[in-house]
């Protein structure tokens, strides 16, 4: 499943950006914010329209003409960075994950149940948190559901922007493995956006380093992560080893 | 690409939610341990709402009253004796007699009625005309949007009870045309109201989120852009119905709104003015009937604001 980027105009939140990603790959996207990380998340789920140049599932263009909100639907998903803000909160967590089973006709009135049930365990989430309101979960629980809902209209890519932001370790480690056993059972493609490079380091096989909308440095991610060449790569890199933020755009351009 | 995140919603968010994964894992480890209340006393739901299913009882019986008037064994609120003119309370008549000997009881609950109706249908009116403005400004595109907004501003421009005046003078006085009056000025309040709340919704995450899921622009109206849009609304559409009953109460002081021989609270209290001393009951009651009606909607209003949102629900 390749899928290729180019924007070359105007104020370019991305440019010369070319990305192709396989079936089941997962790929990791790091750079300072402001990066163009988002932007690529925007452009792929069909919120916003590349100036020029184009995205492709198999060779399709993705922003062609027809039904594109609900076809784009069902192969690329996104987890929100701001979690608790991706939820209507008046709608508890059953039919949050249901909303998109019954927007693409997935299931009728008797197997949603099913369904639902069966996406909350497969995120291993308790059948009983379907009754739940969005604040009375945890961060942890929700980014959960917010998988699950994701995953209810089988989606080839997800993308998932800084999926542990708001999370502490220890949720931080079971979304990690979350996300690696969904990619090994649904063959589902991940593209990772995030600061925290032990997450990107765990999930991720490539690692694209972005830097103002252009792609720095692309490779293996164990091999980046160890021996970055690109001077950038090295300070992103390099100031992460002990756990730490990546540098704020700021630090980084003075230091470049 | 500058909306597609909202900064200060970021920002405000982890805050908030780490507060709540604080309770809600002391509420685990409470359950955990065996602890029957878990919610620390402050969840407690017949405390909750307390004040607002206080106030929405008494809304009820008013209008409870309102509408059983004319089957009541009441006098006739309307014929004058006057061999019992402003007669005190007693067993006869329970509030005394007004000036004309009308039975003052009778008078005040025919007059509730007339508030109640008034104040209600012409809120009914004003929030859906409100509503049905705001939705075709938001979606209507610039232009329309301008207009509509410009239009609301002309009437905001107006105090209700000046506005409903000119009116008044102009279709002459009546319940009827008090009604259309007070609804033809409070309209722009309910417009304004309900387009900053559909414009804000219409920015949040989970709408770009049920965007990218694929749900169609009406099923994202009808779902989640229409009902978290109206929650603002519910506590300024009690609070308004209070302004309204007081309007026509205003209206009717000045005579412009219900005609004699007709009861209501506002030509009640005019009529009585200058009678405190001799016969007191016929200033108090209109009066505490007036100022009670008015409370109990404010205090729906204020009450509604806190058991609506759904993240002080737990606090309330």
């Amino acid at each position: 499943m390749p899928l290729e980027e180019n924007t070359s105009q105007g104020i370019q939140a991305l440019r010369e950006f070319s990305l192709a990603i396989e079936a089941g790959a997962s790929v990791g996207i790091i750079g300072e914010s402001g990066a163009g990380k988002t932007t690529l998340a925007a452009l792929a789920t069909g919120l916003m329209k590349p100036d020029s140049g184009s995205i492709r599932v198999d060779g399709e263009e993705l922003s062609a003409p027809g039904k594109t909100r609900l076809r784009n639907a069902r192969i690329i998903q996104l987890i929100w960075q701001d979690t608790a803000g991706s939820v209507d909160p008046r709608i508890k967590a059953g039919d949050i994950i249901g909303e998109p089973l019954s927007i693409h006709g997935l299931s009728g009135k008797n197997e949603a149940h099913d369904n639902i049930a069966g996406l909350l365990s497969e995120v291993g989430l308790p059948g009983k948190l379907a009754d739940r309101y969005p604040h009375e979960l945890s961060g942890g629980e929700l980014q959960r559901v917010v998988i699950a809902r994701a995953l209810a209209v089988s989606p080839r890519l997800l993308i998932c922007d800084e999926p542990a932001a708001s999370l502490d370790a220890h949720a931080k480690l079971q979304v990690s493995e979350l996300l690696l056993r969904l990619r090994a059972e649904r063959n589902l493609a991940l593209m990772v956006i995030a600061h925290d490079l032990t997450l990107v380091r765990r999930i991720t096989r490539e690692l694209v380093v972005m830097k103002r909308g252009a792609i720095v440095e692309q490779g293996p991610t164990e091999k980046l992560t160890s021996t970055p060449s690109h001077p950038y790569s090295q300070l992103l890199i390099g100031s992460d080893v002990s756990g730490m933020q990546a540098p704020s755009p700021l630090h980084a351009q003075r230091s470049l | 690409m500058a909306g597609w995140i909202h900064e200060s919603e970021q920002a405000s968010r982890p805050m908030a939610r780490a507060g709540l994964d604080a309770a809600s894992e002391m509420a685990a480890a409470g359950a955990e341990l065996g602890v029957a209340n878990t919610n620390f006393g402050y969840d407690s739901p017949r405390r909750k709402h307390h004040t607002l299913i206080f106030a929405i009882t008494l809304a009820a019986i008013l209008l409870a009253i309102s509408l059983i008037v004319p089957l009541l064994p009441l006098a006739d609120p309307v014929e004058p004796d006057y061999d019992r003119i402003a007669e005190a309370p007693g067993f006869e008549h329970p509030l005394g007699t007004d000036l004309h000997g009308r039975d003052e009881l009778s008078r005040v609950l025919w007059a509730i009625r007339t508030s109640m109706i008034v104040g209600v249908a012409a809120t009914g009116l004003a929030l859906t005309a409100g509503m049905a403005a705001a939705t075709v400004a938001v979606y209507g595109g610039r232009i329309t949007d301008a207009i509509f907004m410009r239009t609301a501003d002309v009437f905001l421009s107006f105090p209700v009870v000046l506005g409903a005046i000119a009116i008044m003078a102009v279709m002459g006085p009546g319940r009827r045309n008090v009604f259309i009056a007070i609804a033809f000025f409070g309209w722009p309040i309910f417009a304004r109201v309900f387009r900053s709340s559909l414009i804000s919704i219409r920015e949040k995450t989970y709408i770009k989120a049920a965007k990218v899921l694929g749900a169609g622009e009406s099923r994202i109206f009808f779902r989640h852009v229409l009902p978290n849009s109206i929650p603002p609304l519910i506590s300024y559409t009690a609070v308004a119905t209070g302004g309204a009953i007081l309007a026509e109460a205003g209206l009717s002081f000045i005579n412009l709104g219900v005609q004699r021989p007709d009861p209501s609270l506002g030509m009640m209290l005019s009529e009585s003015m200058g009678q405190f001393e001799p016969a007191p009951w016929l200033v108090i009651v209109p009066g505490i009937a007036v100022t009670l009606m008015v409370l109990i909607f404010i205090l729906i209003g204020n009450s509604a604001t806190r058991a609506l949102n759904p993240r002080i629900k737990k606090a309330g």
